[in-house]
Protein backbone atom coordinates (compact mmCIF):
# COMPACT_ATOMS: atom_id res chain seq x y z
CA UNK A 1 0.00 0.00 0.00
CA UNK A 2 2.77 2.36 1.05
CA UNK A 3 6.19 1.91 -0.21
CA UNK A 4 8.93 4.50 0.55
CA UNK A 5 12.25 3.51 -1.41
CA UNK A 6 14.99 5.13 -0.42
CA UNK A 7 14.65 8.51 0.97
CA UNK A 8 16.88 11.26 1.86
CA UNK A 9 15.77 14.47 3.28
CA UNK A 10 17.31 17.42 4.90
CA UNK A 11 16.76 20.18 7.54
CA UNK A 12 18.47 23.16 6.31
CA UNK A 13 22.13 21.70 6.37
CA UNK A 14 21.68 18.77 8.70
CA UNK A 15 20.64 15.42 6.95
CA UNK A 16 17.97 13.90 8.74
CA UNK A 17 17.20 10.70 6.28
CA UNK A 18 20.23 9.32 4.24
CA UNK A 19 18.20 6.57 2.96
CA UNK A 20 15.28 4.94 4.08
CA UNK A 21 13.32 1.88 2.42
CA UNK A 22 10.02 0.97 4.31
CA UNK A 23 7.13 -0.91 3.21
CA UNK A 24 3.82 -1.25 4.33
CA UNK A 25 1.36 -3.57 3.67
CA UNK A 26 -2.60 -3.04 3.53
CA UNK A 27 -4.38 -3.70 6.40
CA UNK A 28 -1.13 -3.82 8.26
CA UNK A 29 -0.03 -2.38 11.40
CA UNK A 30 3.94 -1.65 11.21
CA UNK A 31 5.91 0.90 14.06
CA UNK A 32 9.19 2.40 13.99
CA UNK A 33 11.04 2.26 16.53
CA UNK A 34 14.88 4.04 17.52
CA UNK A 35 16.07 6.78 19.60
CA UNK A 36 15.02 10.46 19.77
CA UNK A 37 16.31 12.54 16.40
CA UNK A 38 16.51 9.28 14.55
CA UNK A 39 14.45 10.51 12.14
CA UNK A 40 11.19 8.60 12.54
CA UNK A 41 9.00 12.27 12.79
CA UNK A 42 10.66 13.10 9.43
CA UNK A 43 9.98 9.82 8.06
CA UNK A 44 6.17 11.06 8.46
CA UNK A 45 6.58 13.96 7.91
CA UNK A 46 7.94 13.41 3.98
CA UNK A 47 4.59 10.75 3.86
CA UNK A 48 2.05 13.11 4.71
CA UNK A 49 3.67 16.24 2.37
CA UNK A 50 5.12 18.12 5.01
CA UNK A 51 8.96 17.79 4.09
CA UNK A 52 9.73 17.46 0.88
CA UNK A 53 12.57 14.31 0.09
CA UNK A 54 15.45 15.70 -1.71
CA UNK A 55 15.94 12.13 -3.12
CA UNK A 56 13.80 8.49 -3.38
CA UNK A 57 10.50 8.32 -3.79
CA UNK A 58 7.25 7.68 -2.00
CA UNK A 59 4.20 5.75 -3.57
CA UNK A 60 0.87 5.35 -1.93
CA UNK A 61 -1.56 2.31 -4.35
CA UNK A 62 1.07 2.52 -6.59
CA UNK A 63 0.96 6.33 -7.31
CA UNK A 64 3.82 8.43 -6.48
CA UNK A 65 3.02 10.93 -3.64
CA UNK A 66 5.98 12.69 -2.68
CA UNK A 67 5.83 15.91 -4.85
CA UNK A 68 2.21 16.35 -4.37
CA UNK A 69 1.23 19.27 -1.65
CA UNK A 70 -0.63 17.94 1.78
CA UNK A 71 -3.84 18.42 1.00
CA UNK A 72 -3.96 16.22 -1.69
CA UNK A 73 -2.27 13.59 0.21
CA UNK A 74 -5.11 13.70 2.93
CA UNK A 75 -7.40 13.34 -0.20
CA UNK A 76 -5.57 10.35 -1.25
CA UNK A 77 -6.69 8.89 1.90
CA UNK A 78 -3.64 9.17 4.54
CA UNK A 79 -4.00 10.82 7.92
CA UNK A 80 -1.10 11.93 10.42
CA UNK A 81 -2.28 12.41 13.89
CA UNK A 82 1.28 14.66 14.40
CA UNK A 83 3.61 14.60 17.73
CA UNK A 84 2.40 16.94 20.09
CA UNK A 85 -1.13 16.15 19.29
CA UNK A 86 -1.59 19.76 17.53
CA UNK A 87 -4.65 20.25 18.05
CA UNK A 88 -6.98 23.48 17.19
CA UNK A 89 -6.69 24.39 21.17
CA UNK A 90 -8.96 27.54 20.98
CA UNK A 91 -11.49 25.93 19.30
CA UNK A 92 -14.36 23.16 20.61
CA UNK A 93 -13.78 19.82 20.48
CA UNK A 94 -16.37 19.13 17.78
CA UNK A 95 -14.91 21.80 15.46
CA UNK A 96 -11.81 19.92 15.88
CA UNK A 97 -13.60 16.62 14.73
CA UNK A 98 -15.40 18.80 11.87
CA UNK A 99 -12.01 20.15 10.77
CA UNK A 100 -10.51 16.14 10.43
CA UNK A 101 -13.59 15.93 8.00
CA UNK A 102 -12.32 19.22 6.40
CA UNK A 103 -11.89 17.06 3.06
CA UNK A 104 -15.20 15.58 2.78
CA UNK A 105 -18.42 16.87 1.51
CA UNK A 106 -20.73 14.12 2.92
CA UNK A 107 -22.83 15.71 5.52
CA UNK A 108 -24.63 12.54 7.03
CA UNK A 109 -21.37 10.67 6.59
CA UNK A 110 -20.08 12.71 8.53
CA UNK A 111 -22.44 13.09 11.61
CA UNK A 112 -22.11 9.01 11.71
CA UNK A 113 -18.44 8.78 12.18
CA UNK A 114 -18.78 11.22 14.97
CA UNK A 115 -21.42 9.04 16.29
CA UNK A 116 -19.18 6.00 15.70
CA UNK A 117 -16.05 7.86 17.39
CA UNK A 118 -18.24 8.90 20.16
CA UNK A 119 -18.68 5.27 21.16
CA UNK A 120 -14.58 5.01 21.00
CA UNK A 121 -14.22 7.56 22.89
CA UNK A 122 -17.21 8.83 24.99
CA UNK A 123 -15.31 11.05 26.67
CA UNK A 124 -15.71 13.66 23.33
CA UNK A 125 -19.23 13.23 23.30
CA UNK A 126 -19.49 15.25 27.12
CA UNK A 127 -16.86 17.92 26.15
CA UNK A 128 -18.31 18.70 22.92
CA UNK A 129 -18.02 22.31 23.38
CA UNK A 130 -15.36 22.83 25.36
CA UNK A 131 -12.00 24.01 24.18
CA UNK A 132 -9.54 21.62 23.07
CA UNK A 133 -6.83 22.93 25.21
CA UNK A 134 -8.96 22.37 28.35
CA UNK A 135 -9.08 18.77 28.21
CA UNK A 136 -6.35 16.70 29.81
CA UNK A 137 -3.11 15.01 28.18
CA UNK A 138 -5.33 11.65 27.61
CA UNK A 139 -8.38 13.54 26.55
CA UNK A 140 -6.81 15.33 23.80
CA UNK A 141 -4.75 12.31 22.64
CA UNK A 142 -7.88 10.71 22.13
CA UNK A 143 -8.98 13.96 20.26
CA UNK A 144 -5.78 13.98 17.99
CA UNK A 145 -7.25 10.68 17.34
CA UNK A 146 -10.60 10.80 16.47
CA UNK A 147 -9.21 14.05 14.41
CA UNK A 148 -7.19 11.84 12.04
CA UNK A 149 -10.21 9.28 11.76
CA UNK A 150 -12.87 11.36 10.45
CA UNK A 151 -11.63 12.20 7.27
CA UNK A 152 -11.78 8.37 6.47
CA UNK A 153 -8.00 7.50 5.52
CA UNK A 154 -6.97 4.31 4.27
CA UNK A 155 -3.90 4.95 6.22
CA UNK A 156 -3.31 6.53 9.56
CA UNK A 157 0.13 7.83 10.78
CA UNK A 158 0.55 7.92 14.13
CA UNK A 159 3.26 9.99 16.16
CA UNK A 160 4.32 8.87 19.81
CA UNK A 161 0.08 8.55 20.71
CA UNK A 162 1.46 7.22 23.85
CA UNK A 163 4.00 10.19 24.82
CA UNK A 164 3.47 11.61 28.24
CA UNK A 165 0.06 9.51 29.35
CA UNK A 166 -0.44 7.20 31.86
CA UNK A 167 0.16 3.65 31.36
CA UNK A 168 -3.84 2.90 31.64
CA UNK A 169 -4.89 5.65 29.21
CA UNK A 170 -2.24 4.67 26.36
CA UNK A 171 -3.36 0.39 26.93
CA UNK A 172 -6.78 2.19 25.62
CA UNK A 173 -5.73 4.22 22.80
CA UNK A 174 -3.83 0.89 21.70
CA UNK A 175 -6.91 -0.66 22.47
CA UNK A 176 -9.09 1.08 20.26
CA UNK A 177 -6.16 1.88 17.60
CA UNK A 178 -6.39 -2.11 17.35
CA UNK A 179 -10.04 -2.49 16.85
CA UNK A 180 -10.04 0.42 14.69
CA UNK A 181 -7.28 -1.56 12.31
CA UNK A 182 -9.05 -5.19 12.71
CA UNK A 183 -12.90 -3.83 12.16
CA UNK A 184 -12.19 -0.68 10.16
CA UNK A 185 -9.59 -2.17 8.33
CA UNK A 186 -7.69 0.94 8.78
CA UNK A 187 -3.68 -0.01 7.98
CA UNK A 188 -1.30 2.02 10.70
CA UNK A 189 2.06 3.19 10.64
CA UNK A 190 3.22 3.73 14.26
CA UNK A 191 6.19 5.78 15.36
CA UNK A 192 6.10 5.15 19.19
CA UNK A 193 9.34 5.47 21.78
CA UNK A 194 7.47 2.86 24.07
CA UNK A 195 8.50 0.13 22.32
CA UNK A 196 7.12 -3.12 24.64
CA UNK A 197 3.56 -1.63 23.69
CA UNK A 198 4.65 -0.66 19.79
CA UNK A 199 5.99 -4.33 19.58
CA UNK A 200 2.87 -6.23 20.78
CA UNK A 201 0.62 -3.68 18.83
CA UNK A 202 2.00 -3.92 15.28
CA UNK A 203 3.09 -6.87 12.92
CA UNK A 204 5.69 -5.43 11.52
CA UNK A 205 8.93 -3.36 12.64
CA UNK A 206 11.47 -0.86 11.41
CA UNK A 207 14.22 0.30 13.73
CA UNK A 208 15.90 3.44 12.20
CA UNK A 209 18.80 5.18 13.64
CA UNK A 210 20.70 8.07 12.64
CA UNK A 211 18.56 8.60 9.42
CA UNK A 212 18.70 4.83 8.14
CA UNK A 213 17.21 1.34 8.97
CA UNK A 214 19.14 -0.97 10.95
CA UNK A 215 16.68 -3.77 11.50
CA UNK A 216 13.51 -4.93 10.26
CA UNK A 217 11.33 -7.32 10.76
CA UNK A 218 8.42 -9.04 12.38
CA UNK A 219 7.36 -8.17 15.58
CA UNK A 220 8.05 -11.35 17.30
CA UNK A 221 11.35 -11.80 16.01
CA UNK A 222 12.44 -8.37 16.92
CA UNK A 223 11.30 -9.31 20.37
CA UNK A 224 13.68 -12.12 20.06
CA UNK A 225 16.23 -9.77 19.11
CA UNK A 226 19.71 -9.01 21.25
CA UNK A 227 20.23 -5.91 20.14
CA UNK A 228 16.50 -4.70 20.24
CA UNK A 229 15.89 -6.05 23.60
CA UNK A 230 18.95 -4.86 25.37
CA UNK A 231 18.78 -1.08 23.95
CA UNK A 232 14.66 -0.54 23.53
CA UNK A 233 13.32 -3.29 25.59
CA UNK A 234 15.52 -3.03 28.56
CA UNK A 235 15.76 -6.60 29.35
CA UNK B 1 -6.91 85.13 19.94
CA UNK B 2 -7.47 82.18 21.93
CA UNK B 3 -11.37 81.30 22.33
CA UNK B 4 -12.15 79.41 25.15
CA UNK B 5 -14.85 77.07 24.81
CA UNK B 6 -16.75 74.97 27.63
CA UNK B 7 -19.71 72.69 26.74
CA UNK B 8 -22.14 72.72 28.92
CA UNK B 9 -22.36 69.49 31.52
CA UNK B 10 -23.70 66.36 29.82
CA UNK B 11 -26.98 66.24 32.27
CA UNK B 12 -27.70 70.23 31.58
CA UNK B 13 -27.49 69.63 27.21
CA UNK B 14 -28.76 65.83 26.71
CA UNK B 15 -29.27 66.65 22.97
CA UNK B 16 -25.48 67.62 22.69
CA UNK B 17 -24.31 64.36 24.30
CA UNK B 18 -26.84 62.62 22.23
CA UNK B 19 -25.10 63.35 19.35
CA UNK B 20 -21.83 63.00 20.59
CA UNK B 21 -22.14 59.61 21.55
CA UNK B 22 -23.92 58.65 18.15
CA UNK B 23 -21.50 60.35 16.02
CA UNK B 24 -18.72 59.23 17.90
CA UNK B 25 -20.27 55.57 17.64
CA UNK B 26 -20.44 56.18 13.06
CA UNK B 27 -16.79 57.45 13.40
CA UNK B 28 -16.22 55.04 16.08
CA UNK B 29 -17.31 52.06 13.66
CA UNK B 30 -15.31 53.25 10.97
CA UNK B 31 -12.59 52.44 12.77
CA UNK B 32 -13.42 49.12 13.79
CA UNK B 33 -13.71 48.48 10.59
CA UNK B 34 -10.35 49.77 9.70
CA UNK B 35 -9.25 47.99 13.08
CA UNK B 36 -10.91 44.23 11.91
CA UNK B 37 -8.90 44.68 8.95
CA UNK B 38 -6.06 45.23 10.76
CA UNK B 39 -6.39 41.95 13.26
CA UNK B 40 -7.92 39.35 10.33
CA UNK B 41 -4.71 39.59 8.98
CA UNK B 42 -2.49 39.93 12.35
CA UNK B 43 -4.44 36.98 13.39
CA UNK B 44 -3.63 34.45 10.16
CA UNK B 45 0.02 36.04 9.41
CA UNK B 46 1.01 37.10 12.18
CA UNK B 47 1.76 40.77 10.25
CA UNK B 48 0.94 43.77 11.50
CA UNK B 49 -0.24 45.99 7.66
CA UNK B 50 0.65 49.18 8.50
CA UNK B 51 -0.35 49.64 4.63
CA UNK B 52 -4.37 48.49 5.29
CA UNK B 53 -5.12 52.58 5.50
CA UNK B 54 -3.33 53.17 2.37
CA UNK B 55 -4.65 50.34 0.71
CA UNK B 56 -7.72 51.84 1.08
CA UNK B 57 -7.46 54.71 0.26
CA UNK B 58 -6.11 53.61 -3.42
CA UNK B 59 -9.52 51.84 -3.91
CA UNK B 60 -11.49 55.10 -2.46
CA UNK B 61 -9.68 56.91 -5.24
CA UNK B 62 -10.25 54.52 -7.64
CA UNK B 63 -13.70 54.77 -6.77
CA UNK B 64 -14.06 58.24 -7.11
CA UNK B 65 -12.57 58.04 -10.90
CA UNK B 66 -15.31 55.63 -11.42
CA UNK B 67 -17.96 57.90 -10.01
CA UNK B 68 -16.73 60.62 -12.19
CA UNK B 69 -16.74 58.56 -15.54
CA UNK B 70 -20.56 58.52 -14.70
CA UNK B 71 -20.44 54.91 -13.03
CA UNK B 72 -23.67 54.50 -10.93
CA UNK B 73 -23.00 55.16 -6.67
CA UNK B 74 -23.75 51.21 -5.82
CA UNK B 75 -21.75 50.12 -8.89
CA UNK B 76 -19.24 52.20 -7.44
CA UNK B 77 -19.57 50.81 -4.29
CA UNK B 78 -19.52 46.72 -5.55
CA UNK B 79 -16.83 47.74 -7.50
CA UNK B 80 -14.67 49.17 -4.55
CA UNK B 81 -15.08 46.37 -2.59
CA UNK B 82 -14.12 43.88 -5.16
CA UNK B 83 -10.91 45.61 -6.14
CA UNK B 84 -10.85 45.85 -2.38
CA UNK B 85 -10.67 42.34 -1.81
CA UNK B 86 -8.66 41.83 -5.19
CA UNK B 87 -6.00 43.97 -4.06
CA UNK B 88 -5.57 42.82 -0.19
CA UNK B 89 -5.46 39.15 -1.98
CA UNK B 90 -2.80 40.33 -4.61
CA UNK B 91 -0.33 41.89 -1.75
CA UNK B 92 -0.45 38.72 0.19
CA UNK B 93 0.33 36.84 -3.06
CA UNK B 94 2.96 38.90 -4.39
CA UNK B 95 4.67 40.55 -1.35
CA UNK B 96 3.95 39.07 1.83
CA UNK B 97 3.99 35.36 0.79
CA UNK B 98 7.74 35.76 -0.04
CA UNK B 99 8.93 37.42 3.46
CA UNK B 100 6.76 35.10 5.44
CA UNK B 101 9.15 33.09 6.82
CA UNK B 102 11.40 35.86 7.04
CA UNK B 103 11.70 37.59 10.95
CA UNK B 104 9.23 40.03 12.19
CA UNK B 105 10.80 42.81 11.25
CA UNK B 106 11.23 42.33 7.55
CA UNK B 107 7.63 42.09 6.98
CA UNK B 108 7.27 45.42 8.74
CA UNK B 109 9.51 47.09 6.69
CA UNK B 110 7.79 45.33 3.79
CA UNK B 111 3.96 46.54 4.91
CA UNK B 112 5.45 50.55 5.58
CA UNK B 113 7.54 50.53 1.95
CA UNK B 114 4.13 49.57 0.98
CA UNK B 115 2.32 52.05 2.62
CA UNK B 116 5.33 54.78 1.12
CA UNK B 117 4.20 52.79 -2.45
CA UNK B 118 0.58 52.86 -2.42
CA UNK B 119 0.69 56.96 -1.15
CA UNK B 120 3.29 57.83 -4.32
CA UNK B 121 1.07 55.76 -6.50
CA UNK B 122 -1.85 58.11 -5.60
CA UNK B 123 -0.42 60.70 -5.45
CA UNK B 124 1.30 60.54 -8.91
CA UNK B 125 -2.50 59.55 -10.26
CA UNK B 126 -4.76 62.17 -8.72
CA UNK B 127 -2.67 65.09 -6.93
CA UNK B 128 -2.89 67.23 -10.22
CA UNK B 129 -5.75 69.13 -9.94
CA UNK B 130 -7.46 70.19 -7.08
CA UNK B 131 -7.18 68.46 -3.40
CA UNK B 132 -9.00 67.50 -1.51
CA UNK B 133 -11.75 65.99 -3.74
CA UNK B 134 -15.46 65.56 -2.82
CA UNK B 135 -16.48 62.17 -2.44
CA UNK B 136 -20.04 61.05 -2.58
CA UNK B 137 -21.99 59.24 0.09
CA UNK B 138 -25.20 57.74 -0.93
CA UNK B 139 -26.55 58.43 2.35
CA UNK B 140 -26.96 62.10 2.29
CA UNK B 141 -26.16 64.30 5.11
CA UNK B 142 -29.53 65.50 6.32
CA UNK B 143 -29.84 65.57 10.03
CA UNK B 144 -32.50 63.64 11.43
CA UNK B 145 -33.95 63.42 14.84
CA UNK B 146 -33.08 60.58 16.68
CA UNK B 147 -34.75 60.62 20.28
CA UNK B 148 -33.43 64.18 21.49
CA UNK B 149 -30.69 64.34 19.40
CA UNK B 150 -29.71 65.64 15.90
CA UNK B 151 -27.44 63.28 13.37
CA UNK B 152 -26.72 62.95 10.07
CA UNK B 153 -28.31 60.35 7.87
CA UNK B 154 -24.55 59.58 7.09
CA UNK B 155 -23.98 58.65 10.45
CA UNK B 156 -26.68 56.64 10.84
CA UNK B 157 -25.62 55.01 7.33
CA UNK B 158 -22.29 54.37 8.89
CA UNK B 159 -23.89 52.56 11.47
CA UNK B 160 -25.67 50.47 9.72
CA UNK B 161 -23.13 49.34 7.01
CA UNK B 162 -20.66 48.48 10.05
CA UNK B 163 -23.18 46.43 11.42
CA UNK B 164 -24.35 44.11 7.92
CA UNK B 165 -20.11 43.90 7.39
CA UNK B 166 -19.82 42.59 10.77
CA UNK B 167 -22.84 40.34 11.10
CA UNK B 168 -21.64 38.99 7.86
CA UNK B 169 -18.24 38.13 8.69
CA UNK B 170 -19.82 36.78 11.78
CA UNK B 171 -21.60 34.49 10.18
CA UNK B 172 -19.07 33.65 7.55
CA UNK B 173 -16.10 32.55 10.40
CA UNK B 174 -18.50 31.08 12.65
CA UNK B 175 -21.03 29.46 10.40
CA UNK B 176 -19.49 28.73 7.27
CA UNK B 177 -16.75 25.54 6.22
CA UNK B 178 -14.23 28.09 4.96
CA UNK B 179 -14.89 30.31 8.15
CA UNK B 180 -14.11 27.07 9.72
CA UNK B 181 -10.94 26.28 7.47
CA UNK B 182 -9.61 29.81 7.91
CA UNK B 183 -9.93 30.52 11.87
CA UNK B 184 -8.20 27.04 11.73
CA UNK B 185 -5.40 28.09 9.78
CA UNK B 186 -5.03 31.34 12.12
CA UNK B 187 -4.50 29.18 15.08
CA UNK B 188 -2.55 26.33 13.53
CA UNK B 189 -1.17 26.41 10.49
CA UNK B 190 1.06 23.59 10.39
CA UNK B 191 -1.80 21.24 11.38
CA UNK B 192 -4.66 22.46 9.36
CA UNK B 193 -2.33 21.55 6.42
CA UNK B 194 -2.51 18.17 7.80
CA UNK B 195 -6.25 18.64 7.62
CA UNK B 196 -6.28 18.88 3.95
CA UNK B 197 -7.04 22.74 3.88
CA UNK B 198 -5.21 24.31 1.59
CA UNK B 199 -3.18 27.11 3.75
CA UNK B 200 -1.94 29.14 1.31
CA UNK B 201 -5.70 29.69 -0.11
CA UNK B 202 -6.26 30.64 3.27
CA UNK B 203 -4.11 33.09 3.57
CA UNK B 204 -5.03 34.61 0.34
CA UNK B 205 -8.65 35.16 1.18
CA UNK B 206 -7.72 36.40 4.45
CA UNK B 207 -5.88 39.25 3.04
CA UNK B 208 -8.57 39.97 0.87
CA UNK B 209 -11.28 40.30 2.98
CA UNK B 210 -9.16 42.62 5.45
CA UNK B 211 -8.91 44.52 1.60
CA UNK B 212 -12.62 44.42 1.52
CA UNK B 213 -13.28 45.48 5.14
CA UNK B 214 -10.82 48.17 4.73
CA UNK B 215 -12.15 49.58 1.30
CA UNK B 216 -15.40 49.53 3.25
CA UNK B 217 -14.32 52.09 5.71
CA UNK B 218 -12.27 54.31 3.49
CA UNK B 219 -15.21 54.87 1.58
CA UNK B 220 -17.26 55.34 4.82
CA UNK B 221 -14.65 57.91 5.54
CA UNK B 222 -13.75 59.85 2.42
CA UNK B 223 -17.45 61.74 2.53
CA UNK B 224 -16.24 63.51 6.04
CA UNK B 225 -12.91 64.19 5.47
CA UNK B 226 -12.55 64.54 1.95
CA UNK B 227 -10.38 62.55 -0.26
CA UNK B 228 -6.44 63.36 -0.50
CA UNK B 229 -3.80 61.38 -0.66
CA UNK B 230 -3.34 60.87 3.53
CA UNK B 231 -6.73 61.22 4.27
CA UNK B 232 -6.47 57.26 5.84
CA UNK B 233 -3.56 58.25 8.05
CA UNK B 234 -5.58 59.52 11.32
CA UNK B 235 -8.35 56.71 10.87
CA UNK B 236 -4.97 54.04 10.63
CA UNK B 237 -3.89 55.35 13.79
CA UNK B 238 -7.24 55.33 16.00
CA UNK B 239 -7.86 52.03 14.16
CA UNK B 240 -4.31 50.67 15.79
CA UNK B 241 -5.18 52.23 18.68
CA UNK B 242 -8.55 50.41 19.07
CA UNK B 243 -7.07 47.13 17.73
CA UNK B 244 -4.25 47.14 20.41
CA UNK B 245 -7.04 48.22 23.14
CA UNK B 246 -9.61 45.52 21.99
CA UNK B 247 -6.74 43.04 21.68
CA UNK B 248 -4.58 42.16 18.45
CA UNK B 249 -5.86 38.96 18.23
CA UNK B 250 -9.52 38.96 18.58
CA UNK B 251 -12.07 40.69 15.99
CA UNK B 252 -15.26 41.48 18.88
CA UNK B 253 -12.15 43.29 20.93
CA UNK B 254 -11.56 45.30 17.39
CA UNK B 255 -15.25 45.81 17.19
CA UNK B 256 -15.42 47.51 20.91
CA UNK B 257 -11.98 49.21 20.73
CA UNK B 258 -13.24 51.38 17.62
CA UNK B 259 -16.72 52.14 19.16
CA UNK B 260 -14.76 53.13 22.59
CA UNK B 261 -11.91 55.27 20.87
CA UNK B 262 -14.43 56.82 18.75
CA UNK B 263 -16.83 57.74 21.19
CA UNK B 264 -13.85 58.89 24.15
CA UNK B 265 -12.24 61.17 21.15
CA UNK B 266 -16.13 63.04 20.45
CA UNK B 267 -16.19 63.43 24.38
CA UNK B 268 -13.02 64.49 25.43
CA UNK B 269 -12.97 67.03 21.91
CA UNK B 270 -16.67 68.32 23.35
CA UNK B 271 -16.20 68.29 27.43
CA UNK B 272 -12.29 68.77 27.78
CA UNK B 273 -12.16 72.40 29.26
CA UNK B 274 -10.76 75.01 26.87
CA UNK B 275 -8.97 77.11 29.18
CA UNK B 276 -6.70 74.05 29.32
CA UNK B 277 -6.86 71.85 27.10
CA UNK B 278 -8.51 72.85 23.29
CA UNK B 279 -10.35 69.98 21.36
CA UNK B 280 -7.55 69.90 19.49
CA UNK B 281 -6.11 67.51 22.27
CA UNK B 282 -8.73 65.18 21.84
CA UNK B 283 -6.30 62.31 19.90
CA UNK B 284 -3.39 62.79 22.85
CA UNK B 285 -5.90 62.56 25.16
CA UNK B 286 -7.64 59.40 23.60
CA UNK B 287 -4.22 57.49 23.47
CA UNK B 288 -3.92 58.48 27.09
CA UNK B 289 -7.07 56.76 27.77
CA UNK B 290 -5.90 53.74 25.93
CA UNK B 291 -1.78 53.54 27.42
CA UNK B 292 -3.85 53.53 31.24
CA UNK B 293 -5.68 50.52 30.22
CA UNK B 294 -3.27 48.63 28.37
CA UNK B 295 -0.88 49.18 31.39
CA UNK B 296 -3.38 46.85 33.16
CA UNK B 297 -4.34 44.80 30.86
CA UNK B 298 -1.76 44.90 28.60
CA UNK B 299 -2.84 42.08 25.93
CA UNK B 300 -5.92 44.25 25.35
CA UNK B 301 -9.42 43.78 26.48
CA UNK B 302 -10.03 40.89 24.52
CA UNK B 303 -6.51 39.12 23.43
CA UNK B 304 -5.29 36.37 24.56
CA UNK B 305 -2.10 35.71 26.78
CA UNK B 306 -0.03 33.08 24.75
CA UNK B 307 -0.57 29.59 26.85
CA UNK B 308 -0.05 26.38 26.25
CA UNK B 309 -0.08 23.24 28.02
CA UNK B 310 3.20 21.18 27.77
Amino acid sequence: MLKIEGIEASYGPVKALNGVTIEVPEGAVVTLLGPNGAGKTTILRVVSGLLRPSAGRVEFDGRRIDRRSAEAIVRMGISQVPEGRQLFEEMTVHENLMLGAYTRHDRDGIKADIKRLNGYFPILEERREQPAGSLSGGEQQQLAVARGLMSRPRLLLLDEPSLGLAPLISREIFRILRQVNREDGITILLVEQDATSALSFADYGYVVETGRVVIEDTSDKLKEDENVRRTYLGY
Amino acid sequence: MIEVFLAPAPWNDLPLFGEQVISGLATGSIYALLALAIVLIYRSTDVVNFAQGEMAMLVTFSMWSLTLAGFPPWTVIFIGIALGFALGAFVERTIIRPVEDKPPLNVVVVTLGLFVLLNSIATWIWAQGELPKVFPTPFGFTSVDVGLARVSTHSIGILVVALIVMSVLYLLFNHTKLGLGMRATAHNPGASRLMGINVGRMLMLGWGLAGAVGAVAGMLVAPITFLFPGFMLAVLLYAFAAAVFGGLDSPPGAIVGGLVVGVAENLFGTYTPGDIFGPEMKLPLTLLLLVIVLMFRPQGLFGHVETRRV
